[in-house]
């Protein structure tokens, strides 16, 4: 069975993993876009 | 919290600016994870003091950042119910650079989707900003901290209380040492 990812949406900042216990998906985005998507 | 004021001095000397950044992260169950945030450049130091979760569902999430040599348990100073009580209480205060990261890490202690939808409150100040604020601090420190300085300072009191006639001749001496102090400050008194 496929192992489901961690997804995490930054902003500004820079994000760098250091271990975790499933997949991750770095996903730069800035509040606007989330807010675009959103639909707000 | 008194640390944050400190930061609004450096505001208002414009050493830097207050602003936040937004972090949303989706867990499956039980996941866990440990990373680092940092400001995308060299060139900028943030100071993150605090970080604030929006609809995550109590005791759902394990939160722990790198503060003072070790990893402690998330405080958040807006929301009380994070976090197990006050005696995990402490102010977050972390020089965040890129080679100084923030750590975070944060598991899902449920069998459910969690998001957690975070926002990092910090100051962005450059280096070279960066290094006059710890002077600042280092002053602050020292003016309350100092104890020696303490004790000049009630001997002072005893003497003025002892000798009043003497008060008038001490402001004379101790003026042009204060002016000195305050100009190092970019303060200067009334009449210069």
């Amino acid at each position: 069975m496929k192992k489901e990812k961690i997804v995490v949406y930054t902003g500004l900042g820079d994000v760098r993993v250091r271990q975790s216990s499933h997949p991750v998906e770095v996903k730069k985005q800035t509040p606007r876009d989330l807010k675009k998507k959103e639909g707000k | 919290m008194l640390l944050p004021l400190l930061l609004q001095i450096a505001a208002d000397r414009g050493w830097g600016k207050f602003f936040h950044d937004q972090m949303k992260i989706t867990f499956p169950p039980h996941a866990e994870i440990e990373l680092d945030y940092m400001p995308p450049d060299d060139e900028h130091v943030w100071i993150t003091f605090a970080m604030t979760f929006g609809n995550v569902p109590e005791d759902s999430l394990l939160i722990e950042h790198e503060c003072y040599a070790g990893m402690k348990r998330h405080f958040d100073p807006m929301w009380y119910s994070i976090g197990i009580g006050a005696s995990f209480e402490y102010p977050l205060w972390i020089y965040c650079t890129r080679e100084t990261p923030h750590v975070l890490k944060m598991t899902n202690l449920t069998g459910d989707y969690v998001t957690a939808d975070s926002v990092i409150w910090m100051f962005e100040m450059t280096r070279s900003n960066f290094a006059k604020f710890q002077e600042f601090i280092q002053g602050i420190v020292d003016f309350f901290g100092g104890t020696r300085e303490l004790i000049s300072y009630i001997r002072l009191q005893l003497l003025l209380q002892l000798y009043p006639e003497i008060r008038d001749e001490l402001r004379r001496a101790l003026r042009a040492e204060a002016r000195r102090v305050l100009r190092e400050y970019d303060v200067y008194l009334r009449g210069e």
